[in-house]
C-alpha cells in the first residue's frame, strides 16, 4: 500500500499530525491521497473541505485548496465552491457527528441535489475531539461520556440514509481492509455526481477506552470483524448479521449532475434567448 | 405643492397590484412626479382582502403611508366596509356597482361605476376590471394624462393582451368622463 | 444614459447587485426578503452567474462563502429569524476574511414575530449577533434609490476590506416602489478584491506585509492555501499563541476602524442651529424628515441626523451635534437599540437624550414624531 507519491500532496511541514496513536484518520487520509494520485489530480484544481472535529483537521495536511469550515456545515461551503467553479474536484471529509447530527440536513440535500462532490465520512462512532460523547452512529448499549449507562439511541445506517436521499454513488469500507478502501475511494472521486463513502474508523482514545477496546489493535479488530463483503452478506443469516456491516459499493448510477444540469437547463437556455 | 393619496382595494385576484403599479408608473415615470407605491402582503394575496396604495407628489415624499385617501377604489363589499372611512372629507370613493351594494346613499363622495360588468361586456370575464379602473382613476384623479396611463399599460401588460387592455383603459376613460360631466 | 425605473427596495437590491458584479447567490426563502432571491434566480443566469436555493438559511450563507472563495462576488438575503440562523457563518466570514454581502430585511420579532410588518429591531443583532469580538460594516438605506446605491457600496466595501457587509433594510422600504435613477454600469465605481502579486509559493492569505487587508487568491488558480475558522497566523494555519492571536484580533478590528473615515456616511438636515436633533434611519428617517420641517413651521429649531453607515457607529458625529443641540430624540421601530449608542456618544455633555420607539408593526408617523418633539421641548 505504501506509496511514495502521496508526499507530493502533503504539506509535510504540517506533520506530524495531531491524531492519537491508533486513530484511523491517518489511514483514511493516506487512502484518499492514493486515490488522488492514481487519478493524477492537479492539486491546484482540487479542493478539500472539512467540518469540525478530528476529521476536520485533514485538509490542513493536504497541499491543495483547503478549507476548515464550521461544525456540520462543510457541505454547504463545498456546494458553493463546486457550483461557482465546477472545474475544481471537491472532496468533503466529515466525521459522523459532523455529517449526520448537526449536518444531517445538509447531507441529505447534497445527496438529493447530486452535485459532483465526494463526501467521505470518517465514522468512528463517537465525538472524539470533544471528549467521547455519543454520536448518531454510536451502537446501542455502547458507552460514551454522555451515555454513562449505555447508549439507548439506535444509530443511523449511513449507506441506507445516503441511498434513500438519492446519492448516486454509495459505498462503505473500513480502516482495516485497506485495498477495498483504496478502490472505493478512487471510484468515488472519479464518479460524476454526489458520492458518499463511509469508512468505519477507530477511536481507541474515546470509544475504545470506554468499550473494552483501549488498545489500537482491538479497535482495528473490531471494525475488521464488523465488515462483511456484500456478496457474503447476502448469503448469511439474520443472526449472523447482528453487529456486522456489509462493505463494498452499494450504489453506482448515473443521474444528471447538479452543475451540469444548471449549465444545460438554465445558462444555455438563457444564452439561446429562451425563457 | 401637490400630494395625492390613492388607495385601491378589492379582493385577491382582482388585479389590484397591477393596477397600482400601472398608475404609479404613469405618475412617476411618464408624468415625472414623485411616487411611493406599496401594498399589503400575506394572506391578502391569496384571495382575501387586497389593498394597494399610491402616493403622488411633486415634491419629496416623506410620509410613506396613507392615513386618509383622496381617492379610494372599492371593488368588493368587504373592501368598502374595511376602507370607506379612510378617506378625506373632500375625497372620492369609486365603487363597483355589482360588488358594492351596501353603502351610505347619502355619501356624496361616492361615484358608482359598472366596472365588472363593463369587463364582462368587453371580454366575457372580469379580468379587465383592474385596467378599466386604471382608466377611471386617471380621469377622476387628473394627476397625469391619458397618454401617460396608456404608456404605463403598454409597459406592464403582456404583448398578446395589450390590445384588449388598451381597450379596457379607454373604456374607463370614457365612462369616467361622462360621469364627471354629469356631476359638474 | 440615466434610466428611470419604478422599483421596490428588494428589486433595487437585485439590480444593484448585478451592477456591482455579483455572480453568486445562495439563500433560502423568507418573508419579506424573498423577492431578492426570486430576482437573483432570474437575473444571475443572464450574466452567467449562479443561483442556488439551499436547504436552509445556514446553508445559503455557507454556499455563498464557498463561492466567494473561488473569486465570485457573492451574496445572500434574509430576514429576522433567518438572520439569526446565519450568524455563525457571518462570524466565519469575518474570521476567514471572506468578502460577502448579506441583506437583512427587518421584520417584527422576536421569533416568527410579524413576518409581513416592518421593524428595525435587528440593529444590535447585525452588530453583535455572531459570537466573539469583531468589527463589520452595516449600512441602513432610507429610500429605494439609496438601497440601489448602498448595495453597490456593500459589495465594494466587502471586496475592499475582506469583510462581510450587511445591508439592513426594513419591510417598508423593501416592499414599496419608488423611482430609481440607474446609470450605465460604467458610471459606477466598482471595486474588485485585490489579487496577490507574489508567486504562489510565497503567498500567505493573511500576510500583512503590504497592508492591513491582504490580497485574497481565488481557489483553483495555483495559490494553494488554507482557511480555518480557528484563530490563525499569517499563513492561515491554526495558532493559539497569545501574541499571534492578539495581533489577529486587533487587525480584524483595526482594518475596519482605521478605515472608517472612508465610509463614515451620514446625512444631516438643519442641524447647525437646531435645539433638538432627531436621530432616525431607514423608513423612520423619512417620517422624521417631515416632522422636523413641520416643527420648524412651529418655530421649533429641529434637525435630523441620519446614520447611513450604522456600524461602525458614528459616535464622533453625534458627539459633535451634542455640543450645540440641547436635546437628541432617537426615533426607531424598536424598543431602544440605537438609543443606547447615542447615550454613549453624548456622555459627558449637557445634551439630553429622549426616545420614541415602537415595535408593533406600525411605521412611526411624522405626526407622532412631531407630538414627541413638542412634548420633550415643553412647547
Amino acid at each position: 500500500m505504501y506509496n511514495e507519491n502521496i508526499f507530493h500532496y502533503l504539506r509535510t511541514n504540517k506533520l506530524p499530525h495531531i491524531w492519537c496513536p491508533g486513530c484511523a484518520h491517518g489511514i483514511i487520509t493516506a487512502s484518499i491521497l492514493r486515490g488522488i494520485d492514481k487519478l493524477k489530480l492537479d492539486k491546484n484544481k482540487t479542493s478539500v473541505i472539512s467540518g469540525i472535529g478530528c476529521s476536520g483537521r485533514t485538509p490542513g495536511y493536504l497541499d491543495m485548496n483547503t478549507l476548515h469550515t464550521t461544525h456540520g456545515r462543510s457541505l454547504t461551503f463545498a456546494t458553493g465552491i463546486k457550483f461557482a467553479n465546477p472545474k475544481l474536484t471537491v472532496i468533503d471529509v466529515m466525521g459522523d457527528g459532523d455529517a449526520l447530527a448537526i449536518g444531517g440536513n445538509h447531507f441529505i440535500h447534497a445527496c438529493r441535489r447530486n452535485i459532483d462532490i465526494t463526501a467521505i465520512i470518517f465514522n468512528n462512532n463517537i465525538y472524539g475531539m470533544t471528549g467521547g460523547q455519543y454520536s448518531p452512529t454510536t451502537p446501542v448499549n455502547a458507552y460514551a461520556s454522555t451515555a454513562p449507562y449505555g447508549n439507548v439511541e439506535p444509530p443511523f445506517d449511513i449507506v441506507k440514509l445516503a441511498t434513500g436521499a438519492g446519492a448516486t454513488f454509495v459505498a462503505r469500507g473500513d480502516a482495516f481492509h485497506v485495498a477495498l478502501m483504496d478502490k472505493i475511494i478512487e471510484q468515488a472521486i472519479s464518479h460524476k455526481g454526489f458520492s458518499v463513502v463511509e469508512i468505519m474508523a477507530t477511536c481507541p482514545t474515546q470509544f475504545g477506552r470506554r468499550n473494552k477496546m483501549k488498545e489500537p489493535y482491538q479497535m482495528l479488530d473490531f471494525v475488521a470483524n464488523m465488515a462483511v463483503s456484500i456478496k457474503k452478506w447476502n448469503e448469511i443469516s439474520e443472526e449472523e448479521k447482528e453487529g456486522k456491516f456489509p462493505v463494498g459499493v452499494f450504489v453506482d448510477e448515473t443521474r444528471s449532475e447538479y452543475c451540469e444540469s444548471y449549465e444545460e437547463n438554465i445558462l444555455k437556455k438563457v444564452q439561446r434567448g429562451e425563457k | 405643492m401637490m400630494r395625492a393619496e390613492i388607495r385601491l382595494s378589492g379582493n385577491g385576484g382582482q388585479g389590484i397590484i397591477l393596477a397600482a403599479k400601472v398608475l404609479a408608473e404613469a405618475a412617476g415615470i411618464y408624468a415625472n412626479l414623485n411616487v411611493v407605491q406599496s401594498q399589503i402582503y400575506g394572506a391578502a394575496a391569496r384571495g382575501e382582502l387586497s389593498k394597494a396604495d399610491i402616493i403622488i407628489d411633486d415634491g419629496d415624499i416623506y410620509t410613506l403611508e396613507i392615513s386618509s385617501a383622496d381617492i379610494l377604489l372599492c371593488l368588493s363589499q368587504e373592501a368598502y366596509d374595511a376602507h370607506h372611512k379612510e378617506i378625506k372629507p373632500t375625497g372620492i370613493i369609486i365603487i363597483d356597482d355589482f360588488y358594492v351594494q351596501k353603502f351610505d346613499p347619502l355619501d356624496k363622495r361616492i361615484l358608482s361605476f359598472s366596472i365588472s360588468q363593463m369587463s364582462k361586456d368587453l371580454a366575457g370575464s372580469e379580468m379587465f376590471t383592474n385596467l378599466i379602473s386604471v382608466g377611471i382613476l386617471t380621469i377622476v384623479g387628473g394627476y397625469f394624462s391619458e397618454e401617460n396611463a396608456l404608456k404605463a399599460v403598454e409597459k406592464n401588460v403582456p404583448k398578446n393582451f395589450l390590445e384588449m387592455n388598451i381597450k379596457a383603459v379607454n373604456m374607463g376613460f370614457e365612462v369616467a368622463k361622462k360621469k364627471v360631466k354629469q356631476n359638474c | 444614459m440615466t434610466k428611470i425605473e419604478l422599483l421596490s427596495g428588494n428589486d433595487a437590491v437585485v439590480k444593484a447587485a448585478i451592477t456591482a458584479g455579483c455572480k453568486f447567490y445562495g439563500g433560502y426563502p423568507i418573508t419579506p426578503s424573498s423577492e431578492i432571491a426570486e430576482g437573483m434566480a432570474k437575473e444571475l443566469p443572464q450574466v452567467n452567474g449562479k443561483f442556488i436555493q439551499m436547504e436552509d438559511e445556514i446553508a445559503g450563507i455557507g454556499a455563498s462563502i464557498g463561492a466567494s472563495l473561488t473569486g465570485a462576488k457573492a451574496m445572500t438575503a434574509t430576514s429576522g429569524p433567518g438572520f439569526s440562523l446565519k450568524q455563525e457563518h457571518i462570524g466565519y466570514a469575518i474570521m476567514g476574511e471572506i468578502p460577502l454581502v448579506i441583506v437583512n430585511v427587518m421584520r417584527g420579532g422576536p421569533s416568527t414575530g410579524m413576518p409581513t410588518y416592518p421593524a428595525q429591531s435587528d440593529v444590535m443583532q447585525a452588530r453583535w449577533g455572531t459570537h466573539g469580538d469583531h468589527e463589520l460594516i452595516v449600512l441602513t438605506p432610507c429610500s429605494v434609490q439609496e438601497i440601489f446605491k448602498l448595495t453597490i457600496e456593500a459589495f465594494n466595501l466587502s471586496e475592499k476590506y475582506r469583510v462581510p457587509v450587511i445591508l439592513l433594510t426594513d419591510e417598508i422600504i423593501a416592499h414599496m416602489r419608488e423611482k430609481v435613477e440607474i446609470e450605465a454600469r460604467s458610471e459606477y465605481k466598482i471595486i474588485d478584491r485585490a489579487k496577490p502579486t507574489v508567486e504562489p509559493e510565497n503567498y500567505n492569505p493573511f500576510d500583512t506585509k503590504h497592508g492591513m487587508v491582504p490580497p485574497l487568491a481565488p481557489y483553483g488558480e495555483g495559490y494553494r492555501f488554507h482557511i480555518t475558522g480557528l484563530t490563525h497566523d499569517h499563513t492561515g494555519f491554526p495558532t493559539s499563541n497569545p501574541d499571534l492571536v492578539e495581533k489577529l484580533q486587533e487587525r480584524l478590528r483595526d482594518k475596519i476602524l482605521d478605515n472608517k473615515k472612508y465610509f463614515n456616511w451620514y446625512e444631516e438636515r438643519m442641524v447647525d442651529d437646531a435645539d433638538i436633533v432627531v436621530v432616525a434611519y431607514g423608513a423612520t428617517a423619512r417620517s422624521a424628515m417631515r416632522a422636523i420641517k413641520d416643527a420648524r413651521l412651529n418655530n421649533i429649531k429641529a434637525g435630523l441626523y441620519r446614520p447611513i453607515t450604522m456600524w461602525p457607529f458614528g459616535y464622533e458625529n453625534i458627539k459633535k451635534i451634542a455640543k450645540t443641540a440641547k436635546m437628541i430624540l432617537v426615533v426607531e421601530m424598536n424598543l431602544g437599540q440605537v438609543k443606547g449608542e447615542v447615550e454613549r456618544a453624548v456622555a459627558g455633555t449637557k445634551c439630553k437624550v429622549k426616545f420614541l420607539g415602537k415595535a408593533n408593526g406600525e411605521l412611526i408617523t411624522p405626526a407622532e414624531i412631531g407630538t414627541k418633539i413638542m412634548e420633550v421641548m415643553n412647547v
